[in-house]
């Protein structure tokens, strides 16, 4: 079956999202939690799926997300009929009563960091109920010391917590190309581990100053990106529930956002499940 | 090694590294990092950090380039040494950082009204936060207005609600008013639709809404006998229909 389809929801992307191809929806929960807010952050459109896109679960953080934040994204998912939440794996704060570095980081892979983000899902999966938890693989410009290596922490935090994948392709793209792996083993390697899966679609730049490719979500997606994104779909047959497409710098017209749209759709609609 | 002391480092390891990244005090994690080339990184991260945190923060509190002259370098130096707080949003590291000019500069009664307003801005979001329902009830109501003030003058029955997503706070200088020569105001800050508005009351605004705020859902007949017995102040009819007519096209009340 073909997963959902559509774009991270900005203001400058709302003009298109009547287009057909697109029958998705991702929302920030940091920028749908507007306490002032009347209406629901998608409208009055009616989605097939709907995802909550958090920033501060801190999933790798020492020790659980603070219940008002649960609470408030659990209100937001509800208000606007999501069935999943998704954040990324790595941690932004060091504690409840502690500071944001502003920012999330990978933790170090380690067997510590790996039980201390087990926790953390779990609790988040209880609190969630029946709200489907995926968490993200993030890109990074450095990483900790560890024991482990990425693929490793995180087929065991999909093994171990049972939670969903959200594959971010261009993050996969952009660590194998600035440290020296292949993107196409690390999917196929992780993979067989996730039960469910999502998938972030984006375009950033190679800098050249600290040569490294930033995943600015600032041009289109680049053809290799594509051509990851096939591989990927092809791995994940039968277990990709949706793909959102992220832009917030540097916007396409509206030709631009329906084009990229249509093409995450058609490359989808290529693979079949073999009967 | 126990789990718990694995846990316990894992605790220890995180809070040196966040703490330091926060404020890209990025020496302190080079023991941390795991190549040789991180340290050019590391700064580029919390570099890029700091940054986006600046231009937040700018955004935020834009309106107090009225009143400081050294408002960027006050930026700077804020977010150069008080690290975000846990679960910090845009709006809540902005209300920390008025408090944290209030020491810094002792201010002007001109420049004590911007981070006044700024405050009360934030406190009127939070209540919004904290009401969510009474807030989203209240803006159906006010939606209702333009019919029902039309109404006004001759629906007695109609009743009048005071926006509960409101605070007063205390202008202490002209700056804000118009240059009213008043030397100061009580105002009231209140949420409309997702925006917040400000308006300075005269006395018997000041009657009615604290009229309002004692007994909600009054008829005019009633406010005009609450005014009375609370205050000696005998509104004329006509006098009371201007009054509320004006808080209700403010979205101050709103008629049901």
């Amino acid at each position: 079956m073909t997963p959902a389809i559509g774009y991270a929801i900005r203001e400058q992307n709302r003009p298109i999202l009547d287009d057909p191809a697109i029958n998705a929806a991702e929302i920030t929960f940091e920028r749908a939690d507007d306490p002032l807010r009347v209406d629901r952050y998608v409208r009055d459109h009616d989605f097939d799926l709907v995802s909550v896109h958090a920033l501060k679960l801190s999933p790798a953080s020492p020790d659980v997300p603070n219940r008002k934040y649960l609470e408030a994204l659990r209100a937001i998912a509800i208000e606007n009929g999501a069935e999943s939440v998704s954040d990324h794996l790595g941690f932004t704060r060091d504690g409840d009563d502690g500071v944001e570095m502003g920012h999330f980081a990978p933790p170090p892979w380690t067997p510590a960091a790996l039980s201390a983000t087990c926790r953390n899902i779990d609790h988040i999966q209880e609190f969630l109920g029946d709200t489907t938890f995926y968490l993200e693989t993030i890109a990074y410009l450095f990483s900790f010391r560890g024991t482990l290596s990425e693929a490793e922490f995180l087929k065991g935090v999909l093994s171990r917590t049972g939670c969903g994948w959200l594959l971010d392709v261009t993050n996969v793209y952009a660590n194998a190309r600035n440290f020296g792996f292949n993107a196409f083993d690390f999917i196929s390697e992780v993979m067989p581990h996730a039960d469910r899966v999502q998938m972030h679609l984006a375009g950033g730049y190679f800098d050249d100053k600290s040569e490294m490719y930033i995943d600015s979500h600032s041009h289109a997606v680049p053809d290799d990106v594509w051509e990851l994104y096939r591989f990927a779909l092809w791995q994940g047959v039968g277990k990709v529930d949706a793909v959102f497409i992220e832009r917030d710098q540097d916007f396409p017209d509206e030709n631009g956002w329906r084009s990229e749209v249509r093409q995450a759709r058609a490359i989808a609609e290529q693979i079949e499940v073999p009967v | 090694m126990t789990t718990q002391s694995t846990g316990q480092n894992y605790t220890q390891q995180l809070q040196r590294i966040a703490r330091a990244l926060a404020v890209a005090n990025n020496a302190v994690v080079t023991p941390d990092v795991a190549d040789d080339l991180a340290p050019d990184l590391v700064s580029m991260f919390t570099d890029g950090n700091l940054d986006k945190r600046f231009d937040k923060l700018r955004d935020q509190v834009e309106l107090l380039e009225d009143g400081i002259s050294n408002l960027d370098e006050l930026i700077e130096e804020y977010v150069g040494t008080v690290p975000l707080a846990a679960y910090d949003t845009g709006s809540s590291d902005g209300d920390r950082f008025t408090q944290w000019v209030a020491r810094r500069i002792n201010p002007t009664a001109e420049q004590r009204d911007l981070l006044a307003v700024i405050r009360s801005r934030y406190a009127v979001e939070e209540t919004a936060r904290h009401n969510r329902l009474i807030h989203v009830r209240f803006q159906e109501r006010l939606s209702l207005n333009e019919r029902s003030l039309a109404e006004l003058e001759s629906n007695d029955s109609l009743r009048m609600y005071l926006n509960p997503i409101r605070l007063t706070a205390h202008f202490e200088s002209d700056l804000l008013l118009g240059n009213s020569g008043t030397g100061g105001a009580d105002v009231v800050f209140f949420a409309v639709g997702t925006e917040i508005r400000v308006a300075v009351l005269d006395e018997d605004g000041q009657h009615v809404v604290a009229a309002l705020a004692r007994n909600d859902g009054l008829s005019q007949a009633e406010l005009s006998g609450c005014i009375e017995s609370s205050s000696g102040r005998n509104l004329s009819a006509d006098q009371l229909l201007e009054i509320v007519t004006d808080t209700v096209a403010l979205g101050l009340v709103a008629l049901a």
